[in-house]
């Protein structure tokens, strides 16, 4: 007679209650290790990961740069300048017809001056500008100090709204010049954001120096200040964003390559487990080279080096440190470069060694197609292959190969060893 | 461990039983249950950022362990005509307390039905899914969820009661 339904439950319910086999410490060891394998070893979840922050980090300040440094463009005519294109169509430098949004009539305009920054140009700049006819040059700057030390500062955000930008302009025709805002606004949020100021020259020709071409995305902020003399009159504009040098340096401190270096050295040192996961393919080394080799030079970059020399918010000490460890992190990527070579030379002749193995066993006769998996045991003083004891007069042979390769020597019958190798 | 492995843990670290338990009893006698875990939790790591809800993670395990025996299914077809055979399941039910002769039987019965069955009957049974839930994790139908879970217990029940009677003290499963 069959067990009932009753009784299959009853063993089901034995079996929804059983204590596991394994525990969720150990499923977590495993897991962990297993994660840290298939991101590619110990460089994907410290090293790399912290370089690639660095990298964005390094070119977050050549976006800041730009957006600070190159808004600093000179157009002919006091019309305001509108176009979202403005800066592909700037490096162009020829005319164009464009719209102003306000008065819906054609204007034309010529570019005459640029100061486009680009990746190669990372070095905050300073425009010299002539406001009033009557008095010294003013310098407009592209950047502010971290210090805040301005006289009048405005935070334009996305919040900000048409009043609030009639006050900032207000404020500079009472400091003395002219700051043209042009916005643009959808649902009462400020999207973008071109700024104008208009230098005055001798020969009575007015010039529109757009300070900034900004858009407002979510929290952004964007400052414009600007400082005055006794008398109220403006001395020197700078606009962008605070460069911190805090910034650099918490960036410094988590980018512990010494710390990357070591556990490259250690992963090294774990024999054979670089070899199975090079063999299963799971830490691409040219991968990782290349990335290494990108860090290094954004590291090795005399521009950046410039332009954190540049900024005036660092002082001399925290500069000779941050350049300091700079060079640090250069020697330390190079070490870890020579060990990655060290490291593909090694895995070449591991592979190399396996194909010998591989094509003796093949021309012995031992295995039938080199292309299928392949099991090799020794333990007891005997060779296996495929679960097969190998003839006597072969034992010598292979026991040879085992020891040149893979240094373990099989004769000792104490020894336990076991490859498997599936090219697939 | 970074954040995105804390949360992953916290996230599996109430549904262990039932997932290892799942496990244990899907591959029974066929491969190493820890390495469908592994498996399973680096497929579901790696795709993490797609899990939609946190409620059904246990769900969302299960499906990945069930795609993936389906993909290694055709795979150790074809090495099993020519790699060796391995004892992988060696049991001294003499050794064993009343309760787990009765799981030893119960999985090994498991064992002998077919895949889709199994997982049907293991998925109702042990992990206590409902057949509309059985179905989004098979992609079948709940008719078939329904036939699958019929037939399986039918087969099961004659399974075991041959089991019971003629088993031996010590038996030896070997990987098909």
């Amino acid at each position: 007679m069959n067990l009932s339904n009753n009784e299959l439950d009853q063993l089901f319910e034995g079996l929804r209650k059983e204590e596991p086999v394994v525990s969720y410490q150990e499923t977590q060891k495993a897991f962990l290790t297993a994660s840290v394998i298939a991101a590619g070893g110990v460089l994907a979840t410290k090293g790399i990961l912290k370089l690639l922050t660095f990298k964005k980090w390094i070119v977050m300040i050549s976006i800041l740069s730009t957006t600070a440094i190159g808004t600093v463009l000179v157009t002919m005519n006091a019309a305001p300048v509108t176009s979202e294109n403005e800066t592909e169509a700037v490096k162009t430098n020829t005319k164009e017809i464009i719209l102003t949004p306000e008065e819906e009539t054609e204007v034309t305009k010529e570019k005459l001056e640029t100061f486009v920054a680009t990746f190669e140009s990372l070095v905050p700049k300073t425009k010299t500008v002539v406001i009033s006819e009557n008095k010294a040059p003013i310098e407009v700057k592209a950047y502010l100090k971290d210090n805040g030390d301005y006289y009048f500062t405005y935070v334009i955000t996305s919040k900000t709204s048409k009043e609030d930008l009639e006050t900032l302009q207000e404020s500079a025709k009472k400091a003395g010049f002219e700051l043209i805002c042009t916005p643009k606004f959808k649902n009462d949020s400020l999207q973008h954001l071109n700024l104008h100021i208009v230098q005055k020259e001798k020969d009575g020709k007015e010039t529109n120096i757009l300070i900034s071409d900004i858009d407002l995305e979510d929290d952004m902020e964007y400052k414009v200040a600007w400082n005055v003399d006794d008398k109220g009159t403006v001395t020197t504009i700078a606009c962008g964003d605070d460069f911190k040098s805090e910034d650099v340096r918490d960036l410094l401190d988590e980018l512990d390559i010494a710390e990357l270096t070591s556990d490259i050295m250690r992963l090294y040192d774990e024999k054979n487990f670089e070899i199975v996961a090079l063999e299963e393919g799971r830490i691409n080394l040219d991968h990782y080279q290349e990335e290494l080799e990108q860090a290094l030079a954004i590291l090795e970059s005399e521009e950046v080096k410039a332009s954190l020399l540049a900024i005036e918010s660092i002082d001399s000490k925290e500069l000779e440190e941050l350049i300091e460890g700079l060079e640090e992190a250069q020697e330390d990527l190079e070490d870890a470069r020579k060990d990655l070579r060290e490291l593909k030379g090694k895995a070449k002749k591991c592979h190399e060694g396996h194909e010998k193995i591989i094509d003796a066993l093949y021309e012995d006769g031992l295995i039938k197609d080199k292309k299928k998996r392949l099991k090799v045991k020794a333990a007891n003083g005997k060779i296996e292959v495929n679960g097969k004891e190998i003839p006597k007069n072969l034992k010598k042979k292979y026991a040879k190969l085992i020891q040149e390769h893979f240094d373990v020597d099989v004769t000792d019958s104490g020894t336990e060893w076991q490859w498997s190798y599936d090219e697939n | 461990m970074r954040k995105k492995q804390k949360e992953f843990l916290a996230l599996y670290e109430p549904i262990h039983l039932d997932f290892e338990r799942f496990c244990r009893a899907r591959v029974y006698g066929d491969m190493e249950f820890r390495d469908l875990m592994n498996e399973t939790l680096l497929k579901a790591f790696e795709k993490f950022e797609e899990l939609r809800s946190k409620e059904a993670f246990l769900s969302y395990l299960l499906s990945i362990s069930v795609r993936l025996l389906a993909n290694n299914k055709r795979k150790r077809k074809e090495e099993s005509d020519s790699f060796e055979k391995i004892v992988i399941q060696t049991q001294d039910v003499n050794s064993n307390t009343e309760a787990k002769v009765e799981s030893y039987f119960l999985h090994k019965a498991l064992a002998q039905l077919p895949e889709e069955q199994r997982e049907s009957i293991i998925l109702f049974e042990i992990s206590g899914f409902s057949i509309k839930e059985i179905a989004v994790i098979q992609k079948t139908s709940e008719s078939s969820v329904k036939q699958r879970l019929r037939r399986g217990r039918i087969r099961l029940r004659e399974l075991l009661t041959f089991e019971a009677i003629s088993s031996g003290p010590t038996e030896k499963t070997e990987a098909s």
